[in-house]
């Protein structure tokens, strides 16, 4: 399945915030997590992770800095800050919010068969 | 024989000076992104493939270089000016042309300024002579554009990094518009030649 260009946008500081909040890490193995966390599903473009990531970095919500890897080359590792951490918990509760609804309006519509459908409100006030 | 490690560093090499070219995209980001290339060959390789095709998978998962160099000139948009007035070195350095650049600007104007003073070593009349500059029937008149653009296009050309097809097609279509436009027979002072010569800078 192709997740909508804006969808990958959207949600995409989220994830990165997320997954530094684990631990400190660098790009390409950001990259590796997302895919894992979306059983492959969720595909970015490597190279635009890097723009997103300055932008983290520029609002404060990320601090990078460069150290040796294991294979002694350099590379620029990202850590999360109180700022980025109070930004993840703001960001999570509106997720939870989009996420509450649709998944009300899902369960109600007639896509999903009669039997998942949780009782009509109405008739539940009816019996009270 | 090249081995296939040498081989890659080269197309690294290569995919490394393409991605300096790009005036948004600094050094310490063209490390961070070559990191990544580097990171990702070398897990496609423990997973059976080859150096080249390596290379090229993970060339294609970084992502076409000018859509990723636009979102980092949206990031970036502070470096933006700096592709206006600043040429970027293939070295990465923009300071290091910008000494190399004035030598040439100032080649350049001093030629412009040498040509028009030397269709007088051939005897026709000079500048400030009876006719005047842009009187209709001298010689400068329907060349005047002639003084100016050549060294503009090689400015330009020079800039560009034209390889030398493109400057002989350059020189080729300067020369056949200087051969039509003094081979025409105009009449002397005529409109036609009027509207030849104010429409040549144009074309």
């Amino acid at each position: 399945m192709n997740i909508s260009k804006d969808l990958v946008a959207a949600s995409a500081a989220p994830l990165v915030l997320a997954i530094l909040a684990d631990g400190d890490s660098y790009g390409y193995a950001i990259i590796k997590r997302v895919g894992e966390l979306s059983g492959g599903q969720l595909r970015w473009t490597d190279g635009m992770l890097y723009p997103v990531l300055h932008r983290l970095e520029r609002l404060g919500y990320v601090e990078a800095r460069w150290a040796k890897s294991e294979s002694g080359r350099r590379r620029r590792y990202y850590r999360i800050t109180e700022a980025g951490q109070a930004h993840l918990k703001t960001q999570r509760r509106q997720w939870q919010v989009v996420d509450a609804a649709l998944r009300e309006i899902w369960m109600e519509s007639s896509l999903v068969p009669a039997e998942w459908r949780p009782l009509p409100r109405r008739r539940v006030e009816a019996t009270c | 024989m090249l081995t296939h490690d040498d081989a890659l560093e080269a197309q690294i090499a290569q995919w490394r000076s393409w991605l300096r070219r790009r005036p948004a995209i600094h050094d310490s980001d063209v490390e961070e992104l070559e990191g990544h290339l580097r990171d990702l060959v070398a897990d496609l390789r423990a997973a059976g493939l080859a150096a080249d095709e390596a290379f090229l998978v993970a060339v294609k998962r970084l992502g076409d270089l000018d859509a990723v160099s636009r979102e980092f000139a949206r990031e970036h948009s502070e470096r933006l000016w700096k592709q206006l007035v600043m040429a970027k070195d293939l070295d990465g350095d923009p300071l290091r042309s910008a000494p190399r650049e004035r030598t040439v600007v100032i080649g350049l104007a001093a030629a412009a300024a040498a040509a028009i003073k030397l269709p007088e070593l051939f005897g026709y009349p000079h500048i400030g002579s009876g006719d005047g500059f842009f009187d209709s029937g001298t010689f400068y008149f329907p060349n005047v554009s002639f003084f100016v653009l050549p060294f503009l296009a090689g400015y330009f050309a020079w800039k560009r990094r034209l390889d030398r097809a493109g400057c002989l097609r350059l020189a080729l279509a300067f020369a056949a518009a200087a051969l039509a436009i003094n081979a025409f027979p105009f009449t002397a002072g005529g409109h036609t030649q009027t509207l030849a010569a104010l429409h040549l800078p144009i074309a």
